[in-house]
Order: C-alpha cells, then structure tokens, then sequence
C-alpha cells in the first residue's frame, strides 16, 4: 500500500485538508481492528502511528494529549495527516512518523508540511521549517536520507516526494483564514457581509473590545473572528473545524474547486499523486 | 581515545544474527525488537566475546537457553553448543558455519572467531576419568570410540601499544558424556555478568553462588541492595536439611529467607551480584523488567545508572516492556549521551536510536517503538 504523510498545525486545516481528500474520493478510516466492519480498518501497516500513552506523558502534562493522526483510504493509497498542534511542532511530528513506519519497513512515497505564514513572509516561515529540519536530521541517519526541498513547493530529490506549502499560496503572508474568507464570499454571501460588518461595528466602538480580547483596533486576528461569528450562526458552540467538515467550505467535486483554492490543490495533486 | 569498554560492537555471524554493527554505543544499552529478532543472542554473542579462550564458558553460555537442562535435558551439550554457531550459511564439510565478532573501545579483545566441526574418536582420558568421578558405574576401560564436537576458538588483542596477539584454543566435546572439565572463566576474560530473565526464579541455587563471593563483594552487594530497600541490614548464608538458602535481616520483617520475598528482591540481588562481578566490564541483562513492578522501574533504572557509573561498567539490556524503555529514558535525562537503544528489525539491522529520537517517539508522541 502506498503511504503518504502530510503534517498540518491546526484542527481546522486538518478539517480542511480532510474535505478536498474526500473531494477526491478518499474515505477516513477511523476504527482499530473492527471485525464487524473491516473496510472502515485503519491499515494495519500504518496503525502504529497511533499514540500507545492516552493521554501521553507530553512534557508530563496530562491534558497535553497525544494528537491522533487520521488515515484516509483511496485504493491503494493511504494518506496519514498528522496533526501536531502547532508550527514549532512540524518537524518532531512528521520526524516521528517517518521513524515509526521506518521501524516496520514501511517507507513513505512522499512526505509534506502544511503551514501558515501567519504575520511572517512564507519564505521565512520556510526557511524556519529547514533550519529546524536540518538540525534534526544532524543526528538522525534516517531523516538524513530526506533532505529538505530547496524551496516551497514539491520536491523530488531525496528517497522520496518532498513538499513544503505554506498558506495561503506559497506567495502571501496568511492563513487558511485567508482561503476560507474567499470562500465565505462566494458559499456565505450575506453571512459573511453581516459577520463581517459586526466585527467592524465592535472595532470601531470605544470599549466594545475588552482589554484581554486578542481582536485589537488595528486588525489583527480579524479575519478570524469573521469566521468564528459565521460558525457561531452555522454551528452555535461549535469549532471552526466543525464547521469545515460539515458545511460548504469545500466543493463535494474537485471539478468545482474555486481558483483561490488552486495553490494548495495544486500541492496536494502533486505531492499525493491525485 | 575510548569512551566505553565497547564503543562498537560487530556480530559477523553468531545463531541467527549476521553483519549486524552496534555503533556509537552507551554506557546504558537497552536492545528492542519483536520475538525471534535476536536479542539474546547478541547478549550471548557479547558474552563469548569476553571470554574467548575458554570453549568450556561457551558451552555454558549455549546452555544457559536450554533452562530445563537439570530436569529434563531434551538437549545435549554438545546440542545447544553447535547452535551458538549459524547454521544457514554451513561450511563445506556440512559444519555449521564460523562465529565472527569484533569490537572497537577500550576492551583489549579486538577479534573472535569460532570454528566448529564433528569428529569421531576417542575421548582424552582425563575427560572419561572426570566423567567416571561424576557417574557412578561408568567405567572409563570400557569407553569405544565416541561422537563429539571439536571447538577451535582464534581471538586477536590489543594491549596499550603493543602489537596485536593473538590466541588459539581447541577444544573437543564428547556426546554422553555431559559434565565438562576444566575452569569455565580463562585468567584472561574481560569482566562479564549475565543476568537471565527468568533465574531469579531458582533463588535458592543462588545462596550456593553468593556463599563463594569474597566477603567484600557481599558487602556491596548488601550495600546496593539497600539502595534498593533500605530497610535490608544483612544477606547471608543460613543451612536447613544441609542446603544452603540466603536470608535477609530486615528492619520491618526481622530475619526473612529469600524465597519469602517477592521477585523484586530476588531480583535486585541478582543484579546486584552482577554488578558486583561485572566491576569494569560489561553486564548483560536480559528481559530487564522481569519480576519487577512497573512503578518501581524507574527507581531501578536509576539505581542501575548510578552503579554503572561508579563500577565503570556498560550495561547491554533487552526488553519487550514500553514501561521499561520509559523508565530508562527518564532515569537517563541528566546523561543523555550515556543512553542509547537498539531496534533489532531482522534482516541483520541495528537502528540506532539516540535519546532525543526515542524521546520525541515516547515522550511527546507516545508511539510504539518495539
């Protein structure tokens, strides 16, 4: 079976990611052994990238819980998305995974990070990812057969298929805020206007925002809390992540994917082999 | 310039193992892998490397799987000894093939290797005459021409800056004729301890084994258990219907045979004893979990770290236990370079894992590592 691993920092691009997978017509497998449902099995060759501690000894806090990939299935293929709760954990993530499957023999066709440029330019962003991939690979002689691609992108120079994207588009500062906010202009007209005009009332009346909000005057975290007051009508109390995996953020086919969408599709295709 | 009695460490051929390299070693060993991958036998393979020029300490080692060999000796001798030896590749004559270890550190033997063949003649008479001492009946005059196993043992060592030397031992093995003359340990063996994973079990041949250490070993052996309970004041040798057992004088208990104990304890006085015994050398501890509860790994793992430092000694341990693999990585933090695991994946691979690797997969991943 081929195995692809992908890590993400968030829950709500691992939601996203998870629809344009489905788009293409993987399905998640989500059950350990199940003799009563076999097909909905997470691969065996892959299970092991299943935390063993629940919750894990993580830094000795015990509500820093393991993170658990989710397996997607498509023929032959099997795409592991490994979720590691933040940038500054990319590289431990997808380092782990690869030893892990090394352990069994099982080799990955391609291996990839997804990341935000948040308020940084993506070429630092990347630059940070190989600074802290290299030095990882200083005393690794498995991750030194993966040397990091030479610029965003998908590279094919080491043992395998090796891709950087950093959101939106390898090219601007931004999130994946960034392509759902497009995205809400289009599925969520109205919506979108009147969360949108909301947030822009609250930032511009005195004391609206109180003194530990993290939405300031200046804009910052603004496209975000658009977002959060659209969940807040789609699904009142729910995440964001919810709310992508649910709604209309992603066309079912990748025929209808928007062109703000093309970036990212295009990384994936690429990388995934879709 | 050698960090540890061992730096690397090459099993060529021995049992199953072959062209396997155990670099950049620590000075805490652990070895992981699945059933069947050769854990044991590289401990087994580093014993015989310690002592290559006594074939008769081989035949122990070869022995030491064959448990039931006092009850129920399903093996012979000369059995369990022509299995040490690998019998995939087989020499030309249809002998099992030749052992090949090395290894590179501060332990003078630098090379071993092993050959091994069938003959068929007569045994040296002091073997029959040490046999016949053994076995009442047994009349040496009567002997005939028997089967055996004849052992060529070649090592190669370095002293200091001297030119290399080296040594030849043969020996023969006789079939039937199962007790083996001569002294197990050469005068010239690199100090070794093996620990068993399941010995602890016949505790009360261990009282026979500590009775002939020196009074001063005993004493630090007491001592190291007391790191272990301080609530132990003495061990010694008690007799009952002739036989020997230990008892232990405990500040709660009183005066306490061993056997009373549980595994734990027996436990740490057998690791105790090879600590003792293994003073700058190597102590090879197999199934390092057995009998000792979970929650008390880490405390002995520590325990072990200290001792290790303080006697200079390398410790290679295997285990089949993520608790154990925690508790060494835990007790490991403030020396990481000391600690190092071994995955043993078949196909005569070592993974080498470092202790920023192994805490990334157990630490922050929580993942499955054996």
């Amino acid at each position: 079976m081929r195995v692809d691993l992908l890590a993400v920092e968030g829950a709500h691009d691992l939601a996203f990611v998870q629809r344009i997978l489905k788009a293409f017509g993987f399905k998640q497998r989500r059950l350990l052994e199940s003799p009563e449902n076999p097909s909905e099995n997470i691969p065996r060759d892959v299970q092991r990238l299943i935390a063993r501690n629940f919750p894990t000894n993580k830094e000795g806090d015990i509500h820093k819980r393991a993170d658990v990939p989710s397996f997607h299935v498509k023929e032959e293929q099997c795409v592991v998305l490994i979720l590691t709760g933040g940038d500054s954990k990319l590289v431990n993530g997808l380092s782990s995974a690869i030893q892990t499957l090394d352990n069994t023999g099982v080799r990955p066709s391609s291996i990839g990070f997804m990341l935000d440029a948040d308020c940084m330019a993506p070429e630092d962003q990347f630059e940070k990812l190989k600074t802290e991939w290299t030095a990882k690979s200083n005393d690794n002689e498995l991750l030194k057969k993966y040397p990091f691609p030479s610029g965003v992108g998908v590279n094919a120079t080491g043992i395998c298929t090796f891709g950087v994207f950093v959101m939106p588009d390898n090219q601007h500062t931004g999130t994946l805020e960034s392509i759902l906010l497009e995205q809400a202009k289009t599925v969520y007209p109205v919506l979108h206007d009147k969360a949108d005009a909301f947030i822009q009332t609250v930032k511009t009346t005195g004391d609206a925002i109180p003194p530990k909000s993290e939405l300031t005057a200046t804009g910052k975290n603004e496209g975000k809390a658009v977002l959060h007051a659209m969940t807040s009508v789609l699904k009142p109390g729910k995440t964001l992540q919810t709310s992508i995996a649910d709604h209309d953020w992603v066309p079912k086919k990748p025929d209808n994917f928007p062109t703000h969408f093309a970036p990212l599709v295009t990384y994936l295709k690429q990388l995934l082999g879709l | 310039m050698s960090t540890y009695h061992l730096d690397s460490f090459t099993i060529g051929a021995f049992r199953g193992l072959e062209n396997t390299t155990f670099e950049r070693l620590g000075r805490f060993n652990l070895l992981i892998g699945g059933n069947n991958s050769g854990k044991t036998s590289v401990l087994e393979a580093l014993q015989a490397f310690c002592n290559p020029e006594s074939p008769v300490d081989w035949v122990r080692i070869a022995n030491a799987r064959n448990s039931n060999a006092r009850v129920f000796p399903a093996y012979s001798l000369n059995d369990c000894l022509a299995w040490l030896f690998p019998h995939v590749k087989q020499a030309e004559n249809g002998s099992p093939g030749s052992i090949h270890l090395s290894g590179i550190g501060a332990c003078s033997i630098q090379q071993v290797e092993a050959s091994i063949q069938s003959v068929f003649g007569m045994p040296d008479k002091e073997d029959l005459e040490y046999f016949a001492r053994r076995m009442p009946g047994f009349n040496p005059e009567t002997s005939g021409n028997v089967e055996g196993l004849e052992i060529k043992l070649d090592s190669v060592r370095l002293q200091g800056d001297s030119p290399a030397a080296s040594a030849s031992v043969t020996r023969r093995f006789w079939q039937d004729i199962p007790f083996v003359r001569g002294r197990g340990i050469s005068s010239n063996a690199f100090p070794v301890a093996a620990v068993l994973g399941f010995e602890y079990r016949f505790a009360e041949l261990y009282a026979d084994s500590y009775s002939r250490l020196k009074a001063d070993q005993q004493q630090e052996i007491l001592n190291l258990a007391q790191m272990f309970d301080s609530g132990i004041v003495s061990v010694s040798v008690a007799s009952k219907n002739r036989r020997p057992y230990l008892k232990i004088e405990h500040k709660d208990l009183g005066e306490v045979p061993l056997m009373v104990f549980g595994d734990g304890m027996k436990r740490v006085l057998f690791i105790a004893t090879g600590l003792v015994t293994a003073k700058e050398g190597l102590l090879l501890l197999d199934e390092i979990e057995s009998g000792i509860h979970a929650f008390v790994l880490p405390e002995i793992m520590k325990w072990l770290f200290r001792a290790a430092r303080e006697y200079n000694i390398q410790i290679f341990a295997t285990t089949h236990s993520l608790e154990a693999v925690d508790a060494v990585l835990l007790s490991a933090k403030e020396t990481p370079d000391e600690f190092v695991t071994y995955r043993l994946a078949g196909e005569h691979i070592a993974k080498r894992l470092n202790f920023n690797l192994l805490t990334d997969l157990r630490v922050h991943g929580g993942l499955e590592i054996r």
